[in-house]
């Protein structure tokens, strides 16, 4: 009888409780391996080597994360595309350094500001020698062109040329389509956001995908732009469940019009502001003002969901390892002056100015606490260790039941079973076939928190049977 | 690879599939205590082991992996074979299994917190089976109720929580407002100052004007 071998996420060992220091690219937290050929996963380093995560798992390191790497390491890591470049802005996706008046041309979403483009926006042409300019450094890139005053009309033949110049010159720099782009990480999307419609048109946009809004994006001036993001902007506790579906609509769709999907996300709620956020140190606990970080569970769900359904997950910002963790008493103020401290054997709050990790002035090293990043990076070893060791072979949802209820039978026709998963509250269970091997995932965004036994029926009727409870992903691999 | 021995007794060794003299097949199987199959990683569902005997009390091992774990109250059963439902031994242990020397058990971690005074869980129990509590004495006025969200589910107490049953041991987070009593949806009370679709009394914040506060937890065989 075939054992499925459901891998757990987070090693039995692991316990941040005592230090909130980030370890998974720590040695011996991880043993090195290597995603399957055009999988990402984008997280943060700081104090840890390029060595050390790339080896467990990482692909691409952010540039700001390259501080410290000298100059001939980073063309090492530039040419052998293990460089991401991080949300540049327009002008410095281009290289503008042109400045003008802050002052809008047009009328939204025709528009763009003078401040970048003092003497107009540029035609094709003016587009194309920007792409002939502009900096081919990394293999990934993904922008930010769509908020702000670097908002430019995406559909102006401007960007047209510049993605049609940057596109050659990336093909003869690291081999035709070898390279991924994004117009922007959030704001460029085809097709609607999936939790505002029904079932019934869910199912049709996956049998007329041109009828999606927006499909312009894919046939007009972003043709070249072979990646988009779905944006795991989290808001309140009560929704952000449903975001996991989201990927996996969106990520088969875009796999339907030949692109590219991954889940670019933030590591805090962008969601009130006015949370406390508590911070271990020796003698006590700061409770900064912050957003909440982004919880683990969920988390764990899109980064297996991005690189089952998609081409992976990138992190904002995600902080990697810091130990010595300073907070800048300048921006406190400015940003999060009601944060307090309570130092040990203490209940009363002192002002946080009297923390004893704190810069006087603008110097800081740590953005937030949360061992999310930890997960996503575990998250992502289990997908490898099941549904990576047969990431060439066949996806299809599967025949399962939960407990002793009654057998769901896949329909197995366009995604109308993603689709009955999504609209319905239903667990998402597809299996995937390699050479003799069958991985399952199974991920259930609207789970009760009670154990439950599935059944899953595999792709040659082989059955597979195993235990699972709430909203994690659970991702397995057996020999058939 | 360890082995672990376990005591099996059969009615009479004429149940057992016999494959050479004095050698049968015995087919054991690893529960939890409710029933559910095992599924520790370290030791395998199912595992058919060959057995030399000649008495219908016999000793077998299984091979589990090289790890430091414990696993309080794994039942296991013996069966004469693979397909069928009905068992004849059956027997409660507590598997320790140490590279190191000494046992280890489960204990309740917390990762990410928000200020104790307003959440503060606290767990009793043991592997797979956690009850929690929220020691903080946070109050809702008339109206308005405590809400823990718990991945989908959602509580609404008059009183800090009590007897939430955890049955597992994957990492859990809780997050806690004090919400009006109808509101099914944060949206409209987390739009930003100056949206007109703002309902700003959808909730009432926590002392310190905090809006939510939230725990993850882990349970696992750290020190």
């Amino acid at each position: 009888m075939p054992q499925l071998d459901i891998h757990p996420i987070e090693p039995s060992s692991y316990n941040p409780s005592l230090t909130q220091v980030l370890s998974w690219a720590d040695s011996g937290n991880i043993s090195p391996y290597q995603l399957p050929s055009g999988k990402i996963l984008v997280l943060g380093r700081k104090e840890w080597s390029t060595n050390d995560v790339l080896t467990r798992g990482m692909t691409q390191i952010q540039h700001n994360d390259l501080a410290g790497i000298s100059e001939p390491d980073r063309q090492i890591l530039y040419n052998s595309g293990k460089t991401f470049h991080s949300v540049p802005f327009t002008p410095e996706l281009m290289n503008i350094t042109d400045r003008g008046p802050d002052e809008w041309v047009g009328t939204f979403p025709d528009a763009y500001n003078r401040l970048y483009f003092p003497n107009g926006l540029p035609d094709y042409n003016g587009g194309f020698e920007y792409g002939n300019n502009c900096d081919i450094s990394h293999k990934i890139t993904v922008a930010e062109t769509m908020e702000n005053t670097h908002y430019t009309n995406p559909r102006a033949a401007f960007w047209e040329g510049f993605y049609e110049r940057k596109s050659q010159r990336l093909d003869d720099r690291f081999g035709p389509g070898n390279w991924m782009q994004s117009h922007d990480y959030l704001f460029i999307n085809v097709g609607p956001n999936w939790h505002f419609i029904t079932e019934s048109q869910a199912r049709n946009y996956f049998r007329n995908p041109t009828t999606l809004e927006n499909y312009d994006f894919i046939t007009g001036t972003l043709r070249k732009c072979n990646l988009f993001c779905e944006g795991g902007y989290l808001a309140g506790p009560d929704r952000d469940n449903r975001y996991v579906y989201n990927v996996a609509l969106r990520a088969r769709m875009y796999k339907m019009l030949n692109r590219y999907c991954c889940v670019y996300w933030d590591p805090e709620r962008e969601w009130m502001p006015n949370m406390k956020t508590g911070q271990v140190g020796a003698e006590g606990i700061l409770y900064r003002e912050n957003k909440q970080p982004t919880p683990p569970t969920i988390t764990a769900g899109l980064v297996a969901a991005g690189l089952y359904f998609g081409v992976g997950f990138i992190g904002w910002n995600t902080m990697g390892k810091v130990t010595n963790k300073v907070w800048s008493a300048t921006y406190m103020q400015m940003l999060a002056n009601s944060s307090f401290y309570v130092k040990n054997g203490e209940t009363t709050r002192r002002p946080w100015q009297e923390w004893p990790y704190l810069d006087p002035g603008t110097n800081y090293t740590i953005v937030t606490w949360g061992c999310a990043p930890d997960i996503a990076a575990y998250t992502a070893r289990a997908f490898n260790n099941t549904l990576g060791q047969v990431s060439g072979g066949v996806q299809k949802p599967a025949k399962y039941k939960i407990d002793n209820g009654p057998w769901y039978t896949p329909q197995l026709t366009f995604e109308d079973d993603l689709c009955y998963a999504k609209y319905n509250n239903k667990p998402i269970v597809e299996t995937q076939v390699e050479n003799g091997k069958e991985g399952v995932l199974f991920i259930d965004p609207m789970a009760d928190n009670r154990p439950h036994m599935v059944t899953v029926e595999g792709q040659t009727g082989v059955q597979h049977t195993f235990e699972v409870v709430g909203n994690l992903p659970h991702m397995g691999l057996a020999t058939i | 690879m360890n082995n672990l021995s376990i005591n099996v007794t059969v009615p009479s060794l004429s149940v057992l599939t016999p494959v050479a003299p004095n050698t049968y097949l015995v087919v054991v199987r690893f529960f939890t205590p409710t029933g559910l199959p095992l599924n520790n990683p370290n030791i395998p569902n199912e595992y058919t082991a060959t057995v030399v005997t000649t008495t219908p009390t016999f000793d077998l091992n299984v091979p589990v992996t090289d790890a430091t774990y414990t696993v309080n109250n794994a039942v296991i059963k013996a069966y004469a074979n693979n397909v069928t439902n009905c068992c004849f031994s059956v027997g409660t242990y507590n598997i320790v299994n140490t590279e190191s020397g000494g046992s280890q058990t489960y204990s309740a971690k917390v990762a990410d917190f928000a200020y104790l005074e307003h959440l503060d869980m606290e767990w009793t129990g043991s592997s797979k089976n956690w009850l929690g509590r929220d020691k903080s004495t946070v109050t809702a006025p008339p109206g308005y109720s405590l809400r823990y969200y718990i991945g989908s589910e959602v509580l609404i107490r008059s009183t800090p929580l009590v007897g939430y049953e955890w049955k597992s041991n994957l990492m859990i987070t809780i997050i806690k407002g004090i919400i009006k009593d109808g509101v099914d949806d944060l949206y409209f009370y987390g739009l930003n100052a100056g949206d007109p679709l703002r309902r700003p009394d959808d909730g009432v914040s926590m002392d310190t004007n905090v809006s939510f506060a939230y725990q993850t937890w882990f349970f696992n065989t750290a020190a």
